[in-house]
This record gives structure tokens, C-alpha cells and sequence, in this order.
């Protein structure tokens, strides 16, 4: 068993903008891979029409022996203008219901990510009701370039709602934002390689500020995967989190607990480049937070270029371990997914 | 051994003094909190900062319910915070407010009248007690 | 290289092996006033001090910012030479202390006023804790420069680096692109010209949109002192490599201070999986490890812990913390970490030698041994 959390279809466009509808469809789509930093290669790993295609998707996943893939597309971070924020996010989720979950050459294997928007928390949550009953969701999927840290709390009535309706929360940094402020804090760096880099930094933000916020001494079944980071990363900015938290804990009191302690119970990493060739991950058993074999899941990033296939992932560690990254370890922390893994064994 | 700190009424309740006894060179802070007097190393078992000399102040304590999150300040005080790296401890016991194996070291300490003292300076032990003119004494 | 202040028969026998360096240590003027006299026309007779940024309401600690028995009875924190001494070289075993002065004041909005500033510090450092306050020749100085005013900055490395006392280049965190870009190539061009090394501090400067990410606005303290160093320095070193400025000065490296350290391995290595792709809008020669190896050190404090210590001691050694880490105390400020207690215990000695001292003398080229003094005597080393 195989499950991949982070699959990737792309929104072909003249079929988005018969979902999303008038007036949005007037306004031309952002390029799916933003207009500043482009790669110097082709950032799909597969032609085009395969990328939009549900059937050719399928059976890219179908060669990899994945049984069970998350679906998560992108809708270009934050829309400035409410109304059709609120449109791009309804139009993505219905089209990813009519063409991507009910295709019948996905033969069951995709499953949903409820898109959100994020400038509208009353829509956001009419959005998650609206979708919340069909089982195949079994995530809201948030961008990870925001205008405010997820901590916030006007984001609280969506971590609740995704809490109760049993949906992980998914922080994946969108390609491209059509509202762009500095990927960095210090100013847009030059080149494609070092936006790559930087990605993770988003994710890490989100991370602590949940962390700091108490969002989870209020939403204890509250779970968050990130789409960008490596649990080396989380790792490393929450050691520095944890010396801070001793130091001016007065400043949060709700925090009861170092930060890595909240990986266990409420953060996955989906696997990165990096988990390919850093010394850390040779190592299954982990230092602080717990070991890394438990708390990293397998996200192959199709149809991305720098994807990875199941069986080139953390080829050091034992069997056992792989098969927790491969699968067991996202069934037992998606809430809906266990239900839905154990019914398919018994079928 | 014994060691003097001083008279009671120069340590009025909310105030603190650090002494230096021969046995513990890097010193002792006496803490007098609503009248009862509290003891404690004067070396943080962080990282070896002069803990007493540290602020003393209570703390926040949260107000978590379903929703909303919140804070009010408590024990106004009874905490101190290490001049070095603010971790916070709670004078009467020693311990780090965060849930830690760090504990710093207390000592006995009591409250004695001027005859008492005198029976103690002679060597006899068990004295009854009155307040005036006490002299609060350390146990090290 | 030895300089003429620090310089002196190698191997006598009265020698002291130097153990630790502090790389990290903030002296300050009596008062901002003290400096204001250092400043040339027609700035000293400007309004000035009502243009500094000296505080950083919204993100502070809720306790002091300096080490409470650090505080001198008049002067501001850091100013007193006889307070200082005490506290670095009797008090603790550090041979010596690299000085960044000005650390508690972001510069300002007017780069041609942070340039002025940075000139009367330097001017001031050098009659006071370089050559007066520098008795015992345990002050090793930097060269204060304003990051967004490089051509500013290089005549002030001009004029000082031939003086032997200022050993490194001092610049703060923030700009408005990372520090790789051509824009900045004046001040990495001076450094090189000069042989000497630059150390990239955690300030919170006045252009900078405070606490502001990738993502938003920080809400904590404990957020903002956590994050935001390490993230600005990821940005800088990824910019560095790729910009070629480490190709054009293959001599040339930074130090990172308070930014921490077990980060880096995880990006860099996040770069280096797809280098080979990703390297080809640019010219490179090497992988970016071996950047990091050659050109990137980072100072321990706050020196990163954990309630188990043999934790942080195995991830130190997966991130070459032997060859990448240089000792900081960060005196006086309230997270000061003493050198006796500062690293895990568990490290390698060796490991543990070459970060408190044995990188810092070869990153600031500096004697191995030194004279014994009066600290020595004093503190009952000697």
C-alpha cells in the first residue's frame, strides 16, 4: 500500500474558466508558474495535456504503485479581490469533483483537498460545509504564502471547522501568487535556485505561529501537513523556538509544551529534495519531536519536475520504516484516511 | 551551619536580599514574600547566571476556552526571573515555570527573635519564639 | 599574519594558549551624546538623535534586554571598560573578545546619516576600546558599515582596514534584496581588497518591516527572535552562492551571529539535490556545501538547546558544527551564554576546542598564544 500526499493536477485553463464562470472568466488566468521566476527547464516533469489529464494522472500513479494519491491543486495563493477568490476556490473544488474524483479512470484512487479563500472565513466555512460530507475530501488545502500567519486568530473558525469535520489542514506553497509580497523577508532574491531554496520558509512561519498561538491547546485533534518543508527544517527552527519560549514564555502562556513536542500529535512532512540527499534523514530514528520514520509522509509532487518516485524515498531506512513514510503513517494521521484504507483492505 | 542574613525589617515584604556566606561564594538570594521568607541559590541551573539578582514579578497565566485564547497576570511577587536568558522560576519551590528537570537549589530559612538567636549563637537549640527585633537566618 | 597591535615573538615561554573567543561581545559610548562628538560636520551639529530607531516596542523581550548585572551604576550597558573586563576576561576564561559595537540601535532611514554614524562609532572604537580601554590587547574591533549605503561603506573599509585593530567587516541583517545582489558588491569588493572577513548581525534595522516573513506579519517575540535571523541568513547565503560573489572573492567569508546554525544543512542540501538543474541561469564551480565549507560560519549564541543535550550534540555533529561554529556570548545583552556552559556537553573535545577558539583564529587570522596579563592574574589563571 502506497499513498501519496501530494499530487499536484494542474486546472487546464479553458476548462477552469467554465467552472469559475462570469465575470472571472474575462480576466485571463496567472501562469501556473508565476511570471517572475522561471526555471531554465520545463517545471512539469510530463507533457502538458498529461498534467490536466485525470486518466493520464491516474496511470502515472497507477506505474508508481500508488494506491491512493491526494489531490491538491494549485489556485495561485491569495486573490486580491474577495468575490472572486471565493469563485476560483468554489470552481476548483467542483471541478475537482466532476473531473478528477468521479473520473472513472482514477478507478477510486484520487482523493479531494477542499480549497479554501483564505481574504473570506465566512465563505471559507459555507465552502467546507458545502464539501465536507463527501468522504473523498480528506483535507482543506491553504496557501502558504499569506497575507497573515496562520496563528491569527482570523483564521481560528477554519483550523475549528477543519478539526471537527475530521479534515487535515494542508499549508502548500502555490507556484505562483497573484498577490505577491517578497518571498523573502529581505527582498526578492535573483534566481529560480534560490526561490526553490527558500520555499520551506512559509511552511516554518505557519508552523510556529500555530505552535505560538495555541491553536492546539483549543483544537487538540487539530492536524496540519506541510507541503513544504522537511521535517529537518521543522526541526531545526523549532529547537530555535524552544530556547526563545523558555526565555519569554510569559509572552504565551497557553504553550505549555517545547515546540517539538507538538510534532507527534499534530504535524506531518511531506518528503523533500532535501530528505533525498541530507545526513539527517539516513537516520530513521529522529532526535527531538520523535523519529523522523514516524513523522514524515510520502508526497510524490507529481507532476512536477522535481518529484520523486516512491521507491528512490529514504531507500537507507528498514522496510518497516519505509512502509510508515509510504502509507501507514498518513492513514493513521489523516482522520478520514484510516476509515477509507481499512475498507479498502476488507474489500 | 547558620548564617545571619539581616534584621526582618530590612527585608519588608516584596523585597529580596542576596547574600554571600564563605560556604556559597556565588551567593544566596532571601526573598520575603508577604511576610514569609523564602531562600534560593543565586546561580541559575541554566546556564550559571546570578538568578536573585533577577526581576521579581509574577507571571501570565492563559485563559484557554473553545475559541478564544487569552491571558491574566497572576502571582504577583513570587516569581523571579533570571537576569540571564528570563527563565522564570517560582521562589517558593525552586522550579522552572516550563515543565522542565531544572530546579534551582532552596534552602532552609527562618525567622528568629533576639533571644532565640542568642540561645542558637550558645549552641541550644529549642527556644520558644516572639517577632520583634527577629533576624531571619539561613540554614546552609 | 600578525598585526601591529596584536603582533610579538611567537613561542615564549611565558605564552598562554588561547582557548576561547568571543565573537560576539557589544561595547557601547557612554551615551549617545559620547558619540555625537565623534561625528564629522555638518552631522554633529544636526538634530540626529531623534532620527535613530532605538527601540523595538512590538518585539522585545518582556524582561530586560541586558544582562541585569551587566548595567554599569552611570553609562549606558556595555560602556563601562572596568565592568567589562571583569565580566569577559576574570570572570570567564575568554582570551578574546571581538567587539560589535552599537548592537541595541537599528540605523536609520537616511543612509547617508547611518554612514555618518557608522563612521563616528569606528572613530570611536578605535581611541577608546582599541587603543585606551585595550590594555591587555583582548579587543579585537570591527569595522561598522551601513549595509544600504555600499559605497558609503567601502570608503569607510578603505580607511580602516590597513589598521590593525579592526579585523572584520560588521554589517546588520536586513536589506532590501538579499546581500547577493550586484548592489552590495561594493562593500563585499572593499572587504576582499582588505583581507578581511564580515559578520552579518541580527538588528533590527529601521528600514526593515519588522517581523514581517514570506507570509505575513510575525505576532510574538518568541516568533520573531526564533525566525527571523535564520530565515534572513538562508536568503543571504542561497544569494551569495548564486550571485557569484564567493567566485569572485574566493578568500572572502561571513559569519552569521545569533541566527543559530542547524538550519543551514537542511537548505543547503535542499539546493544541492538539484544544483545540476537549477545552477543554469548563473556561472558555478563548486556545490553549494562546499560554499558553506569555504565561505560560512556561524557564531553559537543563542546557542541552540534541548532538554536532552545528547540530541543536540548529534545533530551539531551531522551539520560539521567542528568546522562551521564560532563561540559567542553575546554580552551584555539578556541572552548572554557564558563560554563554560554554552556548548552541549556531550560534544567531542576536540570539536568543542575548535569552536571556541580554534575557528575564530583562523577566520580572524589571529595569534594562537598571547602574553599573560593582569585578567589572568586576577581571574587566578596565571
Amino acid at each position: 500500500m502506497i499513498i501519496d500526499c501530494a499530487v499536484h493536477p494542474v486546472m487546464e485553463s479553458n476548462r477552469f474558466n467554465q467552472f469559475v464562470g462570469g465575470p472571472w472568466n474575462l480576466r485571463q488566468l496567472p501562469t501556473l508558474f508565476g511570471e517572475k521566476y522561471g526555471a531554465p527547464f520545463s517545471q512539469l516533469s510530463v507533457p502538458a495535456a498529461d498534467a490536466s489529464s485525470p486518466a493520464a494522472v491516474a496511470a502515472a500513479l497507477r506505474a508508481a504503485g500508488i494506491d491512493r494519491a491526494i489531490l491538491a491543486p494549485t489556485t495561485f495563493g491569495y486573490w486580491p479581490n474577495p468575490h472572486q477568490a471565493i469563485a476560483v476556490a468554489k470552481a476548483a473544488n467542483t471541478m475537482l469533483v466532476e473531473d478528477w474524483l468521479d473520473s472513472p479512470e482514477a478507478d477510486a484512487r484520487f482523493l479531494g483537498s477542499i480549497r479554501v479563500a483564505m481574504n473570506d472565513i465566512d465563505a471559507a466555512l459555507e465552502e467546507i460545509d458545502r464539501l465536507a460530507d463527501d468522504p473523498r475530501f480528506v483535507q482543506i488545502v491553504v496557501p502558504a504564502r499569506a497575507m497573515a500567519t496562520y496563528g491569527d486568530q482570523r483564521f481560528f473558525p477554519i483550523w475549528r471547522a477543519a478539526a471537527e469535520r475530521g479534515l487535515a489542514v494542508f499549508i502548500h506553497d502555490d507556484l505562483s501568487a497573484v498577490v505577491e509580497p517578497p518571498p523573502t523577508q529581505v527582498g526578492f532574491p535573483s534566481f529560480y535556485a534560490e526561490l526553490h531554496t527558500l520555499r520551506p520558509m512559509s511552511g516554518i512561519v505557519h508552523m510556529t505561529s500555530l505552535i505560538c498561538s495555541g491553536v492546539f491547546e483549543r483544537l487538540p485533534d487539530l492536524r496540519v501537513v506541510l507541503g513544504d518543508v522537511s521535517i529537518h527544517e521543522a526541526r531545526a527552527f523549532a529547537i530555535r523556538t524552544f530556547k526563545d519560549w523558555q526565555s519569554d514564555r510569559v509572552e504565551v502562556p497557553w504553550m505549555e509544551r517545547e515546540p517539538t513536542d507538538y510534532f507527534e500529535k499534530h504535524f506531518r512532512f511531506v518528503c523533500q529534495p532535501e530528505d533525498e540527499i541530507s545526513p539527517h534523514s539516513r537516520r530513521a530514528a529522529g532526535t527531538l519531536g520523535g523519529d523522523n520514520a514516524s513523522l514524515v509522509v510520502f508526497g510524490s509532487r507529481h507532476p512536477y519536475w522535481d518529484g520523486v518516485d516512491p521507491q528512490d524515498v529514504f531507500t537507507a531506512w528498514s522496510e518497516k520504516d519505509r512502509a510508515r513514510c509510504l502509507a501507514d503513517n498518513a492513514a493513521a494521521f489523516y482522520p478520514r484516511l484510516g476509515a477509507l484504507v481499512t475498507a479498502q483492505a476488507g474489500a | 551551619m547558620r548564617y545571619e542574613v539581616g534584621a526582618v525589617v530590612d527585608i519588608p515584604p516584596g523585597s529580596s536580599v542576596v547574600v554571600y556566606p564563605d560556604r556559597v561564594k556565588s551567593g544566596i538570594g532571601v526573598f520575603n514574600i508577604d511576610g514569609e521568607f523564602f531562600a534560593l541559590k543565586n546561580t541559575c541551573p541554566h546556564m550559571g547566571g546570578p538568578l536573585c539578582k533577577g526581576r521579581v514579578r509574577g507571571t501570565t497565566k492563559a485563559d484557554t476556552d473553545k475559541d478564544r485564547i487569552g491571558m491574566h497576570w497572576v502571582r504577583d511577587g513570587e516569581i523571579i526571573a533570571c537576569p540571564w536568558h528570563h527563565w522564570e522560576f517560582d521562589i517558593k519551590t525552586g522550579r522552572t515555570l516550563f515543565e522542565s528537570r531544572q530546579k534551582v537549589r532552596r534552602y532552609p530559612v527562618t525567622v528568629e527573635p533576639p533571644e532565640v538567636l542568642e540561645r542558637l549563637k550558645a549552641g541550644v537549640e529549642k527556644v520558644p519564639v516572639s517577632v520583634e527585633g527577629a533576624t531571619v537566618v539561613l540554614e546552609i | 599574519m600578525t598585526t601591529a597591535t596584536l603582533a610579538r615573538p611567537d613561542d615564549r615561554a611565558d605564552d598562554i594558549e588561547v582557548k576561547v573567543i568571543d565573537t560576539d561581545v557589544h561595547v557601547e559610548p557612554r551615551s549617545f551624546e559620547e558619540l555625537i562628538g565623534y561625528m564629522e560636520a555638518p552631522w554633529r551639529d544636526r538634530p540626529i538623535i531623534e532620527r535613530v530607531p532605538f527601540r523595538r516596542a512590538g518585539f522585545t523581550t518582556f524582561d530586560v534586554a541586558g544582562r541585569m548585572d551587566a548595567y554599569p551604576e552611570t553609562g549606558d550597558l556595555g560602556s563601562d571598560p572596568a565592568m567589562v573586563e571583569k565580566h569577559m576576561f576574570i570572570d570567564e576564561a575568554t582570551d578574546y573578545a571581538i567587539l560589535l559595537p552599537f548592537s541595541l540601535r537599528g540605523f536609520t532611514v537616511d543612509p547617508a546619516l547611518d554612514t555618518a554614524m557608522a563612521s563616528a562609532v569606528n572613530r570611536w572604537l578605535d581611541e577608546t576600546w582599541l587603543s585606551k580601554y585595550n590594555t591587555e590587547n583582548r579587543y579585537i574591533g570591527s569595522i561598522s558599515v551601513s549595509v544600504e549605503d555600499p559605497v558609503g561603506a567601502a570608503r569607510e573599509i578603505d580607511k580602516w582596514g590597513g589598521h590593525p585593530g579592526f579585523r572584520q567587516v560588521a554589517v546588520s541583517h536586513y536589506g532590501p534584496r538579499p546581500f547577493g545582489h550586484p548592489m552590495y558588491d561594493p562593500i563585499w569588493e572593499a572587504a576582499a581588497r582588505h583581507d578581511l572577513p564580515v559578520s552579518i548581525h541580527f538588528k533590527g534595522g529601521a528600514t526593515q518591516p519588522l517581523g514581517w516573513t514570506s507570509t505575513g506579519p510575525l505576532q510574538f517575540f518568541v516568533e520573531y527572535h526564533s525566525l527571523i535571523a535564520p530565515m534572513a541568513y538562508a536568503t543571504h547565503m542561497a544569494s551569495f552562492i548564486c550571485n557569484g560573489v564567493l567566485d569572485r572573492h574566493p578568500r572572502l567569508q561571513f559569519l552569521f551571529l545569533e541566527g543559530g546554525f542547524l538550519w543551514y544543512r537542511p537548505f543547503i542540501d535542499r539546493m544541492t539535490r538539484h544544483w545540476r538543474k537549477t545552477s543554469k541561469e548563473f556561472s558555478t564551480g563548486r556545490t553549494p556545501l562546499q560554499y558553506v565549507l569555504d565561505h560560512f560560519r556561524f557564531a553559537t549564541q543563542p546557542i541552540e538547546e534541548a532538554t536532552d543535550p545528547q540530541h543536540i550534540a548529534t545533530l551539531f555533529e551531522e551539520a560539521n558544527a567542528g568546522d562551521l561554529l564560532m563561540f559567542s556570548s553575546d554580552y551584555p545583552h539578556y541572552d548572554y551564554d557564558p563560554p563554560g556552559k554554552a556548548l552541549p556537553r556531550s560534544l567531542d573535545d576536540d570539536v568543542k576546542r575548535k569552536i571556541l577558539a580554534g575557528n575564530a583564529l583562523d577566520f580572524f587570522n589571529l595569534p594562537k598564544t598571547r602574553p599573560a596579563d593582569r585578567f589572568d592574574r586576577m581571574g587566578g589563571r596565571a
